[in-house]
């Protein structure tokens, strides 16, 4: 069963001209590198762009693949690239107002005027997609890996070939961070 | 780790554990410190409780926006796809072949249907070309002859035997080319006078060109309205009458 292959096997099994091989290995990361790329860029289109690209590039490039590194790492490297890429060609088209706006202001709500109901919940959700992406690229996509894609500890450190601890660490350190940023918005909106 | 250590900037040396429990991955062991510390210090309860909001709002974001999408599907190109992208120069020809044994049916009732007409339309542009030059060496073949005279038959091949009609011929070809030059000429001399070059006035190009008889037939009005025919007077062609004595004098 191809189910119970590593992904490591699997690729061998793609370069000895399996299709069938690498089509398992897409089916087991394709939800989790979408749900990267869509905290990355924060748009649906781009985030299916996004993740076509890095499967095909993948696929490309499986000659190229070294067996010493882990398949979920080579998958997320090509990932994160893919969608820098794109975040660097939409600032340069001025599309993202995210990184452009003054983080102060963006925090603070209106006085006396919260919104309620569904409008409350989209406010609140804005605000903290926000602190996530001011948040240092290393530390966002950690947090992007353990919430959006819901990977345990030691997939997160097989996938950055990082010691355990300092995915810990630095997960920690994300969170603080984003406490800093929201600590300016009335915490009982959230 | 120990109480003692407390920081405001710090979670007392617990932070790793901190995020483990925060996300259920901590061991008993490392929970039941954890939970303990916690019992005695407010800083790292208070962080903790923090913590547990910031993941509370990210997962809820996630839930709204990323969880009700579908899962992009994939498309693989085939091995053959592959390889023509990988070979330079190939793309555009396995592209442009793909695409266009793709074409719709309809697309290839489009395309017959231009081809035939296309295809008829010279063959008609053909046609008229072989009618008209074959309609203009007509017009070439008839010399100008006056009127009262019939005009003998100047194929050279004619199957009649009379004598006669052979030196005719050779006569009325000289004539002919009498008058045509004489037609000619006014066209030529009008053309040079006016300075343009030949090509420029009609068709006198024809001047040089065995065509040039059709051609001044069209441009200039007939011999019989010039009236340049020669003049009975100076005209030195033999009579039939004459001819006739000749053959059967009379007895």
């Amino acid at each position: 069963m191809r189910r119970e292959e590593t992904d490591e096997k699997l690729v061998e099994m793609a370069l000895a001209n399996d299709r069938e091989a690498f089509g398992e290995i897409v089916r087991r990361w394709e939800r989790k590198i979408f749900a990267l790329c869509y905290g990355m860029l924060h748009r649906e289109e781009d985030a299916r762009d996004a993740v076509q690209e890095t499967f095909f590039s993948a696929y490309r490039n499986l000659k190229n693949f070294r067996g010493e590194a882990k398949v979920s790492s080579w998958l997320h490297r090509i990932a994160v690239n893919q969608c820098l890429t794109r975040m660097r060609r939409l600032k340069t088209k001025n599309e993202s107002a995210l990184e452009d706006e003054d983080e102060n202001d963006s925090f603070f709500a209106a006085a006396g005027s919260l919104p309620s109901g569904a409008a409350e919940q989209k406010e609140r959700i804005e605000t903290v997609r926000r602190a996530v992406n001011a948040l240092p690229n290393d530390l966002k996509q950690i947090v992007l890996m353990k919430e959006f894609e819901e990977m345990t500890f030691q997939e997160i450190a097989d996938a950055l070939e990082i010691p355990l601890s300092t995915v810990k660490s630095r997960l920690y350190t994300a969170l603080k961070q984003l406490k800093m940023r929201l600590e300016k918005t009335p915490l009982e909106v959230i | 780790m120990t109480d003692n250590n407390h920081n405001s900037d710090s979670s007392c040396g617990f932070s790793e554990t901190l995020v483990a429990v925060l996300y259920n991955e901590a061991n008993e062991q490392e929970s039941a410190e954890f939970r303990h510390h916690l019992a005695k210090c407010g800083a790292c309860s208070e962080e903790f409780a923090a913590f547990g909001m910031m993941t509370t709002a990210v997962s809820d974001w996630r839930e709204t926006e990323f969880a009700p999408l579908l899962t992009p599907n994939i498309v693989l190109l085939s091995e053959f796809e592959i390889n023509a992208v990988k070979s330079s120069g190939e793309v555009a020809l396995f592209d442009g072949l793909r695409r266009f044994l793709s074409l719709p049916q309809f697309g290839w009732q489009m395309a017959a249907t231009f081809g035939a007409l296309s295809i008829f339309m010279l063959l008609g542009f053909a046609l008229i070309a072989n009618w008209r030059s074959s309609s203009e060496k007509l017009v070439v073949e008839t010399p100008p002859f006056a009127s009262g005279v019939s005009a003998p038959s100047l194929n050279s091949n004619s199957e009649s035997n009379s004598p006669l009609e052979n030196v005719n011929v050779a006569e009325i070809d000289q004539q002919t080319k009498v008058t045509n030059n004489r037609i000619a000429k006014p066209v030529a001399v009008s053309t040079r006078k006016s300075g343009k070059a030949p090509k420029q006035v009609g068709q006198t190009i024809v001047i040089e060109t065995p065509k040039r008889q059709s051609s001044i037939r069209k441009q200039t009005p007939q011999v019989e309205d010039i009236g340049i025919l020669p003049d009975e007077t100076e005209d030195t062609s033999p009579r039939l009458t004459d001819l006739l004595d000749e053959i059967e004098p009379s007895v």
